[in-house]
Formats: structure tokens, C-alpha cells, sequence
């Protein structure tokens, strides 16, 4: 017994160091992330609660939580979200289809598939504005001429649809890649064993793939999700006069800065943090069990 | 010592240099404006040129900052101002941009002799006024109507139109020849507000509603209580309403000239502003337009011309060299504004020409002096970017409709669109109460 004292006294200094180690690592990050985002993130909280107007103004009354009980009972803030949320949900399902179908079909290393992946890739790092015009001339001129059919983005019930296939384009490559990534750790002897066993392709992909890959699952569902609840320069670009496209990201950018509606537009963005903070918790936990499980 | 002694030798010696390069650092003149189109920035470099000339004695340098257009010009300048930087002049009318009036970054211009010398109407100045006094040097202005390809109306034997109605059989005799009669662009919310103006702004005006604005905006009044909205939405719904093409709701301006310059349809809806851009797209090609007032009802007499100024700078007394900018907009409200017009192919808000002046800046011109006109300075106070963007995004939904016959926020007919307007207009209210 009091052989063991000084071994594990020396075991937790040793942890501790470690920590410490790790800590200097992460304090460049940390400390960047603090001054970038958290900092100027807590201080913008307060504004929420006046009557600021233009941010050019040094006026700011407290007006306790009014700026809140509009939005939570406002038609237009609500839609808002309605249209986010319908926006994420086929963005996140295209992105991670078309991802993953991508990935499945050239994740073998190969030149043609080098070639291919960065093909594919290229999309991301084009600028929305850009692709927008793109899809723009694909939806009017190719899709329109081809069919006589008016362009998905000049309908208000055809533009979330629209702008979802647009940002799933531009970045399916993203997802593709992390899929590729999980998919080249699978061990070929799972799949080895399985043959031996008589398992076909597609029991092959359900019971080894498909497990082996969640947590790349987890990962594009996070960033997506986080993505696609934020979503402002699309429908900036193409929907800013529709009502239909107009998303919480879009709200709050109008009303801080088009109509010098600061603290509401702060309270807007401190709600749609909160509802992202909460969804990305309550997803990424529940694909983390299903990792557990797998 | 002898150390000591170089290191002051040293200190002197780049101390000077730094005294000689500040005595030689030339006065700088930051300009903020939203001239994306080429014409307007080569117009903006040749008066700065011509001003660096004819005063030699000034050591002067110029810097000019785009900025988008429409809607997202005031985030951006907003965002730039709140973050520190201070141009010396700034592209706007003074109504839009009343914070910073409020703010004292705008100088007040009232007692301006140079401004008062051009002996401009009140209907121009309004434009760059806020309150009763000037902020705004007004360079030129702009008015909208109908562009239309001359051959194809040539060969159609299409004469131009007088009335309403006579606008609605051209289109009728285009469609039958299929062709296409308008290139539109309602995905942009500046085309959708001007379809709208010709009766708004005219019949308001001429009923004596100048205060409109102002009372929809303080809720006095509602959109029902001004019967030129409904007329207004009636008027272009039947020039919208079946011969739009399957373009007609995705494409924004550019997308409509291209449609326009290339033969694909007969007319375009479009400002003055872009007669630059036209120009330049057509240059070298044998396409050649007409533009003509669209009539809106059927009386057959001359439509009003609609006059709002276009380019306006404001000058911001917070900044360095806020005197020189003063003295530079002078020279080019004196010295430049034929030198402006000849290269961006706007009309001056003074009125000056040149030999190069083309015929349609000249009928303009003509128009505006006139008399015949509705100028959107006469209202007391213009719609601000909230009431703008709401107002725009219920025409938006009236022409989606009318275009594609797909409802949008519930809007499918001239009523459900002023209650759609009227929401919005409530909803800015009540925010604006906050």
C-alpha cells in the first residue's frame, strides 16, 4: 500500500504535465478564438437588451427583453426559421448524398480518382457569389430553355429546393472528402473475413462500411448542420427581394444593417446561436452513440 | 563620445527624412461610392484628373472605394464608418442616410454659394436635402421608361405607343409575332419600384400627397388611403400579366440587357443609370434603340417625366481633408459636369451639354426643363431602406404572380398585395417602436 503512494503520485504528476503540454499546444487557438469570436460573441450579448438603432450611434437605452418578446411572437422572424430549417435539412441530406455517393465511387487510390476528387472539390473553394451566377445561367438558360419551365429561383415554392442544390454543389466535395478519408481506415480484412463468409456487396457495405464510417457521418452532419443554420450569402445573392428565401442569417443582417435595427437584429443572432448550440448537441450526441454501438 | 555622438548624427539624420516625407505627403480624398459600372468609375477618375490639374499648387491624391450596389451600399459603408474609417466624401442622398446626419458626419451644405448658383428646382434639391437643409452636392439624375429595339419595331411596323392601351396592343402584335415583348428583371427590387413610379410618384405629386411617405412610414396613413398604389399595381399587372418570359422572375438587370441586346425581346423597363452600360455592350454592333416614356393611362397626353437624382456626394466633416473634398465637389459641380456626362452618358442635374451629348440625354433634358415632371425631392421625406425593402418585396410577390401565376406570401390579386405591403409596413412601425 505505501509502496504505491509515490508511483501514483508520480503517474498524476506525470498526467498533469501532460495536460499542461497539450494546453500550451492548444493556448495559440484558444487564445485567437477568444479575442475573434467569444470575446467580441459576449460583449455583443448586452446590445441585445437596448434600443440600439444604427451601429453608428453611441445611443443605446436599455430596453429589457423587448427586442425577445417580438421576435419569439413575430410572424416573419418565425418564417425565418421555418425557411433555415427546411434549408439545412435538404442541404445537409443532398450534400451528404451526393458526398457520399461521390466517395463510394472514387475513394480506391488511383490518378484518375486523384483527378477526379479534386474535380469535385473545386466547387468549395469557388465564392458563392460566383456560383450563384453559375446556377443562375444553369436554371434559366439550360433549364429553362430545355424545358420552357420558369427558373426554380424565380418561385417562391421551388427557391429554398433551388438554393439547397446549389450549396449542396458547392459543397458535396467537402463531405466526399471525409467520407474518402473514413473509408480508406476500413480494415480490408472485415471485408476479407466477410467473403469467406459468404456475405454479398451490399451485406458487406451494411454491416462493415456503414459502421466502420459513422463517425464520418458525425463529423459532416456538424459541420453541415452548423453551415447550413448560418446560411446568408446564398439568398443574399438570390432570393433578397422573396420573402419565401429569406433565412434567420438573412433577418438578422437586415435588421442590423439595411433597416438600423442593431439590438434586434443582436437578438436575433444571440436566438439562432442558441437553437444551433442545442441542435449540433442533440445530434452530434446521438450519432456519438451510434459510434458506441458500432 | 564618439559613439553617442554618430547615434545622434543617426536619430537627426532619419528624423529629417521622416520631416521631409511628411511636408511632401500628398492630401488624401477618400471617396465611398456604389458606381459599380465601369463608365461612372473611368468618369469619377477624369474629374479627379481634371481637378489635380487645374490646381497644380495642391500635392492631392485620390482614393476611391466601390462599394456593392442597392441595398448592401449602407451595411457596408455603415460597417466601415463604425470601424474607423473616415472618408472624406460620401456617395448618397441624405435622406437615406439620416444616422449620419445625426451623428455629425455630414456637412450641412444649406449655405452653400456654389449650390445656390446653379439655381437648381426644389424638386432637385429635395433629393439631397434632409430636414429642410442640404447635404448633398447633386450631380446628375435619373429617370426610367422604355427602351425598344428599333429594327424589330421597324420591321413590325409598330409606331410608338401613346396610351396604355396602345402599349398593350404592341405587346399583343410582338407576342403574335413571336416575339418576346419585354426583357425583365424582377429578381432585382430596383426594377420592380420603378414599374411602379411613373403613377405613385406622378399622381401623388399632382394630388398634393407630398407628405405620402412620411405618413405611411409614421403610420398615419395606410397604402389603401393612396389610391395610386392600386392603380399603380393594376396598371403594371397588365403589362406583366401574358407575355412574360420563363425569365422574367430570375433575371436581374444585367441578365435583362443581355436579353435585350440580343434580340430576344422588343423592350426593357430600365433606368437612365444603365444607358452607360448599354452603350458600352453594344458598341461596335449594329443594335440600336429608342426609349420612350411608358404611358399609363389613356388620355394620350405626354407622360411625366420622373426625376430623382441620381449621383449625390456627401462630404464628411469628421474627415482630414474635409475642406479640400468640399472644394473638389465645387469644382466639379463648376468645372465638370459636362466632362461627367460625356463620359458616364448621364444627364446633369445642371443641365450641361456638350457637342458629344447624345439625342436622348438631350430629350431628357428637354423634358425636365420643361417642367413636366415629378420629382421625387418634392416628397418631404423619401421611403428609408426598410420601408424600400418592404415595399419591394410585396411588388416582388405581385410580379412573381402576375408573371408565373404562383402565389407568394399569399398574394394573388391587387388587394392581397397592398394588405401584404401594409403588413410589412406595420412590421417596420412596430419594430421602429422598439
Amino acid at each position: 500500500m505505501t509502496n504505491t503512494l509515490p508511483s501514483r503520485k508520480l503517474k498524476a504528476g506525470l498526467g498533469a504535465k501532460t495536460h499542461l503540454g497539450n494546453l500550451c499546444f492548444l493556448l495559440p487557438t484558444i487564445l485567437l478564438f477568444s479575442i475573434v469570436v467569444l470575446i467580441p460573441v459576449i460583449q455583443g450579448i448586452p446590445y441585445s437588451f437596448t434600443s440600439w438603432k444604427s451601429i453608428v450611434s453611441t445611443n443605446h437605452p436599455y430596453n429589457g427583453l423587448a427586442n425577445y418578446k417580438y421576435l419569439l411572437g413575430n410572424k416573419y422572424f418565425r418564417m425565418s426559421l421555418k425557411v433555415t430549417f427546411s434549408f439545412t435539412l435538404q442541404y445537409m441530406f443532398l450534400s451528404m448524398l451526393f458526398g457520399f455517393g461521390l466517395a463510394l465511387l472514387i475513394h480506391k487510390a488511383s490518378s484518375f480518382n486523384n483527378v477526379c476528387r479534386t474535380i469535385f472539390f473545386l466547387p468549395f473553394t469557388t465564392s458563392v457569389t460566383a456560383g450563384a451566377i453559375i446556377w443562375s445561367y444553369v436554371y434559366t438558360d439550360i433549364y429553362g430553355t430545355l424545358t420552357g419551365l420558369v427558373s426554380p429561383l424565380g418561385l417562391p415554392n421551388q427557391i429554398v429546393p433551388a438554393m439547397a442544390l446549389m450549396a449542396s454543389w458547392r459543397d458535396m466535395g467537402y463531405a466526399m472528402l471525409i467520407f474518402i478519408a473514413a473509408l480508406q481506415t476500413v480494415p480490408k480484412d472485415y471485408y476479407e473475413a466477410a467473403t469467406v463468409e459468404g456475405a454479398n456487396v451490399w451485406q458487406q457495405f451494411i454491416y462493415i462500411t456503414i459502421p466502420n464510417i459513422v463517425p464520418a457521418f458525425t463529423t459532416n452532419v456538424t459541420l453541415l448542420l452548423a453551415w447550413g443554420l448560418r446560411t446568408f450569402d446564398l439568398p443574399s445573392v438570390v432570393a433578397q427581394n422573396m420573402q419565401e428565401g429569406q433565412t434567420t442569417a438573412m433577418y438578422i443582417y437586415q435588421s442590423i444593417f439595411a433597416n438600423n435595427k442593431a439590438s434586434l437584429g443582436q437578438a436575433a443572432a444571440i436566438i439562432l446561436t442558441i437553437i444551433l448550440i442545442v441542435l449540433t448537441q442533440i445530434v452530434t450526441r446521438a450519432l456519438r452513440r451510434l459510434e458506441v454501438e458500432a | 563620445m564618439k559613439k553617442l555622438l554618430s547615434l545622434v548624427l543617426a536619430l537627426a539624420l532619419v528624423l529629417s527624412f521622416t520631416a521631409f516625407a511628411a511636408a511632401d505627403e500628398p492630401a488624401k480624398i477618400t471617396v465611398f461610392h456604389y458606381m459599380v459600372e465601369g463608365n461612372k468609375q473611368a468618369g469619377l477618375e477624369a474629374v479627379e484628373e481634371a481637378f489635380k490639374a487645374a490646381n497644380p499648387d495642391l500635392n492631392v491624391e485620390f482614393e476611391n472605394i466601390a462599394y456593392s450596389q442597392g441595398t448592401d451600399y449602407w451595411p457596408q459603408l455603415e460597417t466601415a464608418i463604425a470601424a474607423g474609417d473616415n472618408p472624406e466624401i460620401i456617395m448618397g442622398n441624405p435622406g437615406l442616410y439620416s444616422s449620419l446626419i445625426e451623428e455629425g458626419f455630414i456637412k450641412d451644405l444649406s449655405d452653400n454659394e456654389v449650390i445656390k448658383a446653379l439655381g437648381l428646382t426644389s424638386g432637385d434639391m429635395g433629393d439631397v436635402s434632409y430636414q429642410g437643409k442640404w447635404y448633398a452636392y447633386p450631380v446628375d439624375f435619373k429617370s426610367w421608361g422604355v427602351f425598344y429595339n428599333t429594327k424589330i419595331f421597324a420591321e413590325q411596323g409598330i409606331e410608338l405607343p401613346k396610351t396604355h392601351t396602345e402599349l398593350l396592343a404592341v405587346c399583343q402584335k410582338l407576342q403574335d409575332a413571336g416575339i418576346a415583348p419585354w426583357a425583365q428583371w424582377y429578381a432585382d427590387g430596383a426594377s420592380v419600384d420603378i414599374e411602379m413610379r411613373p403613377i405613385v410618384w406622378t399622381k401623388a405629386l399632382q394630388n398634393g400627397d407630398n407628405d405620402m411617405f412620411e405618413k405611411l412610414m409614421s403610420g398615419e396613413k395606410k397604402v389603401t388611403d393612396y389610391p395610386y398604389f392600386e392603380e399603380g399595381l393594376r396598371v403594371w399587372g397588365e403589362r406583366m400579366t401574358g407575355w412574360a418570359r420563363s425569365d422574367a422572375t430570375s433575371n436581374k438587370q444585367t441578365d435583362a440587357n443581355e436579353v435585350f441586346i440580343s434580340g430576344q425581346a422588343a423592350m426593357l423597363y430600365q433606368g437612365t443609370w444603365d444607358i452607360g452600360s448599354i452603350e458600352n455592350a453594344i458598341a461596335g454592333s449594329d443594335f440600336e434603340y429608342g426609349f420612350f416614356l411608358c404611358p399609363t393611362d389613356d388620355s394620350g397626353s405626354n407622360p411625366v417625366l420622373n426625376v430623382q437624382v441620381d449621383q449625390a456626394f456627401m462630404v464628411n466633416q469628421k474627415a482630414e481633408q474635409a475642406e479640400l473634398a468640399s472644394k473638389f465637389m465645387e469644382f466639379w459641380l463648376t468645372d465638370c459636369m459636362g466632362l461627367w456626362s460625356d463620359k458616364t452618358n448621364q444627364p446633369c442635374i445642371t443641365g450641361a451639354t456638350t457637342e458629344n451629348t447624345p439625342a436622348l440625354l438631350l430629350s431628357l433634358l428637354e423634358t425636365k426643363a420643361s417642367g413636366n415632371t415629378a420629382c421625387y425631392g418634392d416628397f418631404t421625406a423619401p421611403f428609408s431602406s426598410a420601408f424600400t425593402s418592404a415595399y419591394r418585396k410585396a411588388l416582388t410577390a405581385w410580379a412573381v404572380y402576375c408573371c408565373t401565376g404562383t402565389e407568394a406570401s399569399g398574394v394573388s390579386s391587387v388587394e392581397t398585395c397592398l394588405s401584404y405591403m401594409q403588413e410589412l409596413f406595420d412590421e417596420e412601425i412596430a419594430q421602429a417602436a422598439l
